[in-house]
C-alpha cells in the first residue's frame, strides 16, 4: 500500500492551498476595484458554492467533467505525453455518446453504451495526435490544439447536419430518452452517478501508475524517456496507451456532461472543461488526490460566481478574471516548485508515487 | 623568450570531496602555443574554465600581464583579454553569422543587416578568418565553419590569449590542418594561444610548449621539443606496475557479433566508420578509447538504439538486435557511460529504479501488477548486497551521490537473473578503489562463468586489470592492439591516434 505520510500530503497540498489563498485576494481586491464590498462578493463567492446543499450540488455537478478531464491530462503528463487536446476529446466523446443516445433508439443499459461510445471514441481522437506522433515525430501540443478546433467544427456540424434534431430547427441533438440517461444519486438534485464515476478515476489512476508494471513505464518514459529506451521499454506502445487512455478519460467526461446534465448535445457544451483540465492536474499536483481538490476548487469558483454577480451586483466577468488570475498563480507556483524551491525531500519514507 | 602574458601558480578546485586541481603551475607566453595534455579527468578543462572565469579557484593566485588577478565571472576575465573556445559551440543555430558576432559584441537596438555583414567581412579579413557570406545561417554551416565562427568571436577583441577547448574534437583531418595553420597565424601575431588537447600528435603538430596534467597535477612539461612520443604518453598515462595477472576463461563460442557497423551524422561523418567485433563466450574485451571517438554510438548500437543511417548488424546469440526490447530479451546487462541519462530515472525511488529493465520489470510483476511492499524489502537487501548508501528503498535515485547511483545501476544490471552479454561503459567511473576492485571480480566472473563481457573504457588502469583482449576506438574505428601482455603505452598511443595498427 503506497503509504501516505504527513510531510508528503502538506507537501503536494500546499500549492493548491497558496492558490486558493490567493484567489480569495484576488477576488476581494478586484471587487474593491468595482465598487462592491469586498467581503461581500468573498462572502457570495463561498456560500453560493458550498454554502448550502443545493450549491454543494451544483458545484459537485460542475466539477464531475473536470475531474475525468483532470484525470485524463494529468495521466499524460505523467507519461511524458502533452496532451493538450483534452477539449477536443471531450467534445468527440459527446457526440459519439449523442449519437448512441439517439440514433439507436431506446433500450434497457443504453447509458453504459453511450458512456462506452465516450470514452471510445475520445481514445481515438487522441490516437490520431499519438499516430503523429510515433510515426512522424509530430508535436502532440500542436496536433491536440489543432484537433481541439476540429473537434469542435465537427460537433458543429453534426449538430446542424446529422445528428439534428428531427422536430426544430435549432442547431441541437434530439433530447436524449431516459433509458440513455444517467442516474441522479441524490433525490432533489440533479447530481447523477457521473460524479462516481470521476471518484472512481481517482483511484483508477492512482492505482494505474502506482500500482503496476504499466505505470511504472509509463512514469519511467515521462521522467526520463532515454533511460526508458535503453531499458526495453516499449515506449512506442506505452505511448500510445497513455494518449488513449488519457484521452478516454476526456471522453468519458463529454458523454457523461450530455447524458447526465444537458441531455443533448450543442455547438458549446463545454465552457474550456478541457483546457480548466490543464490547470487542475498541474494545480492538483500531476497526482491524482490533488486532482481531485483542483477540480472541486474550480468548480465552486464557478458555480460561486454566478452567485456573486447575483447578491453582490459582482459582474460574472470578474469571476472569470479570478479564475484567471488563480492559473497564473497555480502556474507560478508550479515553475518554482518544478525549479528547486521544492520543500525539502524527506529522506525516510515518502508515499510510493511521490515523484 | 617573449613576455609572460599568463602566469598561474598553485592553482587548486575541489567540487565536494573531488580534488579537480592541486596546486597546477601555468604559464603561456605572447607569441607561443601552449598545449595542456591530460587524459579525460585529467583537470585540464577545470584548469582552463579557471583561468577563463568560469571557475572561482578555491587556491593559488594568477597574473595576467604582470597583474595579479582574480576573477569574479567570465565577463572579467573577456574584459581583461582572455577569450575561450569552448568545445561545445556558444552559438545561436538559427542566426546568421553576422547575428551571432552581433550577440558577441552585445549589440543592442536595431541592427542594419547590411552595414553589419560589411562589418563582419572587415572583421574576418583582418583577423584571416574566412567565414565566408556573413548571411549564412549558422546551422547551415560544417562544423569546421562553425567553429571558425566561434574563433572569430573570440577574436572581435584581440584577446592576449585564447584558448581553445579540445578544439579537434569535432573536426575532420583537413579542418585540423586548417585550424592549426590559422592558430599559428594568430601566435605570429603575438596572441598566446592555450589548446587543450588529449591527443599527443597534436601536441607535436602546433604547440611550443606542453604541460601534462594527470588526476589534478602537473606531472610534466617543458618545451614540446623536448619530448618524443614515448616520454609524453608516459607522463600522460603514469608508470605502472606490472599488470596483475589475469585468468583467462575458456573460450566459448561467440555470443556478441558486430558486422560492418556504420553510424553516420546529420553532417556526414563517420562516428563508427565499419567496425567489426566478435565477443566470445567467457571472455572480457575492452574498447579503449577517448570519448567522441565513437564510444556512444557504439553503445548506443549494442543496445540497439539506432538512427536512421546505422547500417550494419549487430547479433546476440544469433538474434539480431534491432531494438533495446530484442536486446534485453536476448539477455543484455547494460552498463551505460551516461548513467543519469540513459540508467537511471532520478526523480523514482530506488526500489522503482531496480524495475526500470524489461526483464525485471517482468520478473517482478508476471501479471502486471506491483507489490511495492515485497518490492521495497527485496530491494532493500539488493542494495545492501551492492553496497548502496545510503540503503533507502524508498529515497529518489537522484539524492544518491555519483558512486552510489553507479552502485545502484550494476545492483539492476549485474545481480538479476543471468544474463548472456554485458555491455558496460566505464563501469567503475566515480568508485572508489575497492569498489572498483569489487566491479572488476564482478566482470571477470561472469566471464568465468560464460558470460560475454564487452567494456568500454578510457582509463588504461581499466584495460589492464580486465582484458582478455584490447581493441582501441579511435574516430569511429576499430584499432586492435598487439597481441600478448598489454602494453600500456602502446594503447595510449593508439587512443592518441599516434598509429595505425595492423
Amino acid at each position: 500500500m503506497s503509504r501516505i505520510s504527513a510531510r508528503g500530503l502538506v507537501r503536494s497540498l500546499a500549492p493548491a492551498g497558496a492558490a486558493i489563498a490567493l484567489a480569495f485576494v484576488l477576488t476581494a481586491l478586484m471587487a474593491a476595484a468595482f465598487g462592491a464590498s469586498p467581503a461581500a462578493a468573498v462572502g457570495a463567492l463561498v456560500s453560493g458554492s458550498v454554502g448550502s446543499s443545493a450549491s454543494l450540488a451544483a458545484t459537485l455537478l460542475r466539477a464531475s467533467p473536470l475531474l475525468l478531464t483532470g484525470l485524463g491530462v494529468m495521466l499524460a503528463f505523467r507519461s511524458g505525453v502533452f496532451n493538450i487536446g483534452a477539449e477536443g476529446q471531450l467534445l468527440v466523446g459527446a457526440l459519439a455518446a449523442t449519437a448512441v443516445a439517439t440514433r439507436t433508439g431506446s433500450w434497457p443499459g443504453q447509458a453504459v453504451f453511450v458512456l462506452a461510445a465516450g470514452a471510445i471514441a475520445g481514445a481515438l481522437w487522441a490516437g490520431i495526435a499519438a499516430a503523429l506522433r510515433a510515426r512522424r515525430e509530430v508535436n502532440e501540443v500542436i496536433t491536440t490544439i489543432l484537433l481541439n478546433f476540429v473537434g469542435l467544427y465537427l460537433v458543429s456540424y453534426m449538430v446542424d447536419g446529422p445528428l439534428k434534431e428531427q422536430s426544430g430547427a435549432y442547431p441541437q441533438s434530439d433530447l436524449f430518452p431516459p433509458t440513455a440517461e444517467l442516474w441522479r444519486i441524490v433525490a432533489g438534485t440533479r447530481l447523477h452517478v457521473g460524479l462516481l464515476i470521476g471518484l472512481v478515476g481517482v483511484f483508477f489512476v492512482h492505482g494505474l501508475l502506482s500500482r503496476t508494471a504499466l505505470g511504472l513505464r509509463l512514469r519511467s518514459a515521462g521522467l526520463n524517456p532515454r533511460a526508458a529506451r535503453v531499458a526495453g521499454f516499449p515506449v512506442g506502445r506505452d505511448l500510445f496507451l497513455a494518449f488513449a487512455l488519457s484521452g478516454a478519460l476526456a471522453g468519458l467526461a463529454g458523454a457523461v456532461e450530455v447524458a447526465g446534465v444537458t441531455g443533448r448535445l450543442y455547438e458549446r457544451i463545454s465552457p474550456g472543461y478541457g483546457y480548466t483540465a490543464i490547470a487542475i492536474a498541474l494545480l492538483g499536483g500531476l497526482r491524482a488526490s490533488g486532482v481531485l481538490l483542483a477540480a472541486v476548487f474550480f468548480a465552486a469558483l464557478g458555480t460561486g460566481a454566478s452567485a456573486m454577480e447575483r447578491t453582490a451586483g459582482v459582474s460574472a466577468v470578474l469571476a472569470v478574471a479570478v479564475q484567471g488570475a488563480t492559473l497564473l498563480a497555480v502556474a507560478m507556483i508550479g515553475h518554482l516548485s518544478w525549479t528547486g524551491l521544492q520543500i525539502p525531500e524527506a529522506s525516510e519514507s515518502e508515499s510510493a508515487d511521490a515523484a | 623568450m617573449t613576455a609572460l602574458v599568463l602566469e598561474a601558480r598553485g592553482v587548486c578546485k575541489r567540487f565536494g570531496d573531488v580534488i579537480a586541481l592541486d596546486g597546477v603551475d601555468l604559464t603561456c607566453a605572447g607569441g607561443e602555443v601552449h598545449a595542456v595534455l591530460g587524459e579525460n579527468g585529467a583537470g585540464k578543462s577545470t584548469l582552463m574554465h579557471v583561468v577563463s572565469g568560469l571557475l572561482a579557484a578555491d587556491g593559488g593566485e594568477m597574473r595576467l600581464a604582470g597583474t595579479s588577478v582574480r576573477w569574479r565571472g567570465a565577463d572579467e576575465a573577456r574584459a581583461a583579454g582572455i577569450a575561450m573556445v569552448h568545445q561545445h559551440f556558444m552559438l545561436v543555430p538559427t542566426m546568421t553569422v553576422a547575428e551571432n558576432l552581433a550577440l558577441a559584441r552585445r549589440a543592442f537596438g536595431l541592427l542594419d543587416r547590411r552595414a553589419l555583414d560589411r562589418e563582419v567581412r572587415d572583421l574576418a579579413r583582418e583577423r584571416g578568418i574566412d567565414v565566408g557570406d556573413p548571411g549564412r545561417r549558422v546551422e547551415d554551416l560544417s562544423v569546421g565553419e562553425q567553429q571558425r565562427v566561434e574563433i572569430l568571436k573570440a577574436l572581435v577583441d584581440v584577446p592576449l590569449l585564447l584558448i581553445l577547448d579540445e578544439p579537434t574534437a569535432v573536426l575532420t583531418p583537413a579542418e585540423v590542418d586548417d585550424l592549426f595553420i590559422l592558430l599559428r597565424e594568430l601566435a605570429s601575431r603575438g596572441t598566446a594561444v592555450a589548446i587543450v588537447t588529449h591527443k599527443l600528435a597534436e601536441v607535436f603538430a602546433i604547440a611550443d610548449r606542453v604541460s601534462v596534467l594527470r588526476q589534478g597535477r602537473r606531472v610534466g612539461g617543458g618545451a614540446a621539443s623536448e619530448f618524443d612520443h614515448e616520454s609524453l604518453a608516459r607522463a600522460m598515462v603514469g608508470e605502472h606496475a606490472g599488470a596483475p595477472s589475469v585468468q583467462k576463461g575458456r573460450l566459448g563460442a561467440p555470443r556478441l557479433e558486430v558486422r560492418g557497423l556504420r553510424w553516420t551524422d546529420r553532417h556526414g561523418r563517420d562516428r563508427l566508420a565499419g567496425v567489426d567485433l566478435t565477443v566470445h563466450a567467457g571472455e572480457v574485451v575492452v574498447v579503449a578509447g577517448v570519448e567522441g571517438n565513437g564510444q556512444q554510438e557504439l553503445q548506443d548500437a549494442l543496445v540497439g538504439v539506432r538512427s536512421e543511417e546505422t547500417t550494419g548488424d549487430v547479433r546476440l546469440d544469433g538474434r539480431t538486435i534491432r531494438s533495446p526490447a530484442v536486446a534485453r530479451d536476448a539477455g543484455l546487462a547494460v552498463i551505460p557511460g551516461d548513467r543519469r541519462r540513459d540508467g537511471l530515472v532520478g526523480e523514482l525511488a530506488l526500489w522503482e529504479n531496480l524495475l526500470v529493465g524489461r526483464v525485471p520489470l517482468r520478473r517482478a510483476a508476471p501479471a502486471g501488477w506491483l507489490s511495492p511492499g515485497a518490492l521495497i524489502e527485496s530491494a532493500r537487501q539488493r542494495l545492501d548486497a551492492f553496497a548502496v548508501r545510503p540503503a533507502l528503498p524508498e529515497a529518489p535515485a537522484a539524492a544518491l551521490s555519483g558512486g552510489n547511483q553507479q552502485r545502484l545501476v550494476l545492483a539492476r544490471e549485474l545481480a538479476g537473473g543471468d544474463p548472456g552479454v554485458v555491455v558496460a561503459a566505464n563501469p567503475t567511473r566515480g568508485l572508489d578503489l575497492v569498489a572498483t576492485q569489487s566491479v572488476h571480480a564482478k566482470l571477470r566472473q561472469l566471464a568465468a562463468s560464460g558470460v560475454a563481457v564487452l567494456v568500454l573504457s578510457t582509463d588504461l588502469d581499466e584495460v589492464e586489470a580486465l582484458a582478455d583482449r584490447v581493441v582501441v576506438l579511435y574516430r569511429g574505428r576499430l584499432e586492435v592492439a598487439p597481441e600478448g601482455p598489454i602494453d600500456r603505452v602502446a594503447v595510449g598511443r593508439l587512443m592518441a591516434g599516434l598509429e595505425e595498427a595492423r
